[in-house]
């Protein structure tokens, strides 16, 4: 067998051609090499099912596989219809995960401010949540970037089950709600602070909300991702470059291709919505 | 023109999966202690921009600073066991829900109006094997996977139909199958029909040996 400590999970990715991009070689070559690695370490596998290969599996000693090539071993038993092999398999992988997923479970959890025997009930119900979402998601083998970036791709499954997971707990409407419920007190704790002017070309918005926009620059700037993320989708890029990365109204429409009014327009249906957000809980 | 239902879950996977491999790269850049400009990734990409965006909103509050997978097995406790039990039941479930039930592999196959011949002849064995599969005179256990692949294939059914209609969807039951079959006294194993099939060519014969070593059957 192939001896290869866990392959590096910081890898260049494909790169996505668009119109005026052109091909970076070295991350083209950077990530066919490492596709072939995983490849090789796939191929040299023991047969499917034999003791060697569980032994490969389950007791790698310093040998262990990437996760991404146990996603090919997942698919392979499910094209086999070997359901307790797969069982078995799902098994390792969910134990090596186990570490980041209960944390990411109590993070979500810790955003809902709630109480200790609540919070660790919750906790279980959003680990199965997840548990099921890897679960389909590897067993669909038309979701090939699974067997490529493993962990981004876990990143992608968690958010969507946190966005199911909030709307169906009633803390967001629905993912496309033009109106939010409460942020958490903890997020904007730092509304009394005086507001912080961080970048000067701020000073060239013009907001009609003044109030709203004060609150918005006092939230901390770790807190505002999740105050966004509550936002319907098309408000949260302009909010983001403006109130995360301290673009104008201008560069904000350059950037996205669209005009100042829009931009103006978005950033007032935002602050309407984070208004309503932030009011109860400053109340 | 419509797009199905399928297709546009189709679109929305080709999507989901571009934009992954967008944010890849954003959060690489992150975990490598830079901080890369969302602008850039906006600007560069404004036909993804509130997906882009929507990810990182949820990176920043959510995942940054989560520890990837652990180097040592930890010890789940129970109540992580159960929560994975109940994964697991959930997606079985509705597997089995979605599920549709395969009697006979002739009649399947004469749905596809294919006749046994054919259907032989796409599965690369000879019509008396075929035969002898469709009345489990086949030790079911002795069915290599590239075989009942092929049949999920050819049948097109998920290969847990062609399982279930072999009794092999779940260990217990491929004893229960083995067992049942031998107080019958006419069960052979794939193997033995292959050596003994007097219809299948010699390339056929030997293709499925070399399987069947393969996956030491």
């Amino acid at each position: 067998m192939l001896c290869l400590n866990k392959v590096p999970v910081h890898v260049k990715q494909e790169p996505i051609y668009t119109e005026g991009d052109h091909g970076r070689d070295e991350q083209d070559g950077e990530l066919v090499r490492r596709r072939m690695l995983l490849s090789a370490m796939y191929d040299v596998l023991p047969v499917y099912g034999s003791v060697a290969f569980w032994r490969a599996i389950e007791e790698p000693g310093e040998d262990v596989l990437p996760l991404e090539v146990l996603v090919r071993c997942v698919r392979t038993a499910v094209s086999r219809g070997d359901d307790s092999g797969r069982k078995r398999i799902f098994e390792v992988i969910f134990c090596r995960l186990h570490v980041t997923n209960e944390r990411w479970a109590n993070n979500v959890l810790k955003t809902m401010n709630l109480q200790g025997v609540e919070q660790s009930a919750l906790v279980c119900d959003l680990y199965a949540d997840l548990c099921e979402c890897i679960m389909r998601a590897l067993m669909d083998a038309g979701r090939l970037f699974w067997e490529e970036h493993f962990q981004h791709c876990l990143s992608f499954e968690r958010r969507h089950v946190f966005r199911a997971f909030m709307t169906r707990e009633g803390h967001w409407n629905s993912q496309s709600a033009t109106k939010t419920s409460r942020v958490p007190r903890m997020l904007v704790s730092s509304l009394d602070q005086a507001v912080q002017q961080r970048d000067s070309d701020l000073c060239e918005l013009v907001i009609e909300d003044e109030d709203a926009q004060k609150a918005l620059l006092a939230v901390e700037q770790s807190d505002l991702p999740l105050l966004i993320l509550s936002l319907p989708d098309k408000l949260k890029s302009v909010v983001l470059l403006v109130f995360w990365e301290g673009k104008t109204e201008k560069d904000t429409a350059r950037i996205l291709g669209i005009s100042d009014r829009t931009v103006r327009n978005r950033l007032r249906d935002a602050f309407e919505v984070l208004r309503n957000a932030l009011e109860p809980e400053r109340a | 023109m419509r797009l199905s239902q399928k297709e546009h879950s189709f679109m929305d996977r080709k999507q989901e999966e571009i934009v992954q491999r967008i944010t890849a790269r954003y959060v690489e850049e992150v975990r490598s202690g830079h901080q890369p400009a969302m602008s850039d990734y906006l600007a560069r990409y404004p036909q993804f921009a509130d997906e882009i965006a929507d990810f990182i909103a949820y990176y920043h509050a959510v995942e940054v600073g989560l520890p990837h997978e652990t180097d040592q097995m930890p010890i789940l406790t129970e109540q992580f066991h159960e929560a994975i039990d109940t994964a697991w039941e959930r997606v079985a479930q509705s597997q089995g829900q979605a599920t549709s039930k395969v009697t006979s592999l002739l009649a399947r196959a004469r749905e596809l109006h294919l006749s046994p011949f054919q259907l032989a002849d796409k599965l690369g064995v000879s019509a008396d094997v075929v035969l002898k599969l469709e009345r489990h005179t086949i030790e079911a256990s002795s069915i290599p996977g590239e075989l009942i692949t092929l049949l999920a294939k050819v049948l097109q059914q998920p290969s847990q139909v062609v399982q279930a209609f072999f009794g092999i969807t779940v260990q217990q039951r491929v004893t229960e199958a083995r067992a049942y079959y031998r107080v019958d006294g006419q069960v052979q194993s794939f193997r033995e029909a292959i050596e003994e099939s007097a219809q299948l060519s010699e390339d056929q014969r030997r293709r499925w040996r070399e399987l069947l070593d393969q996956e030491e059957l």
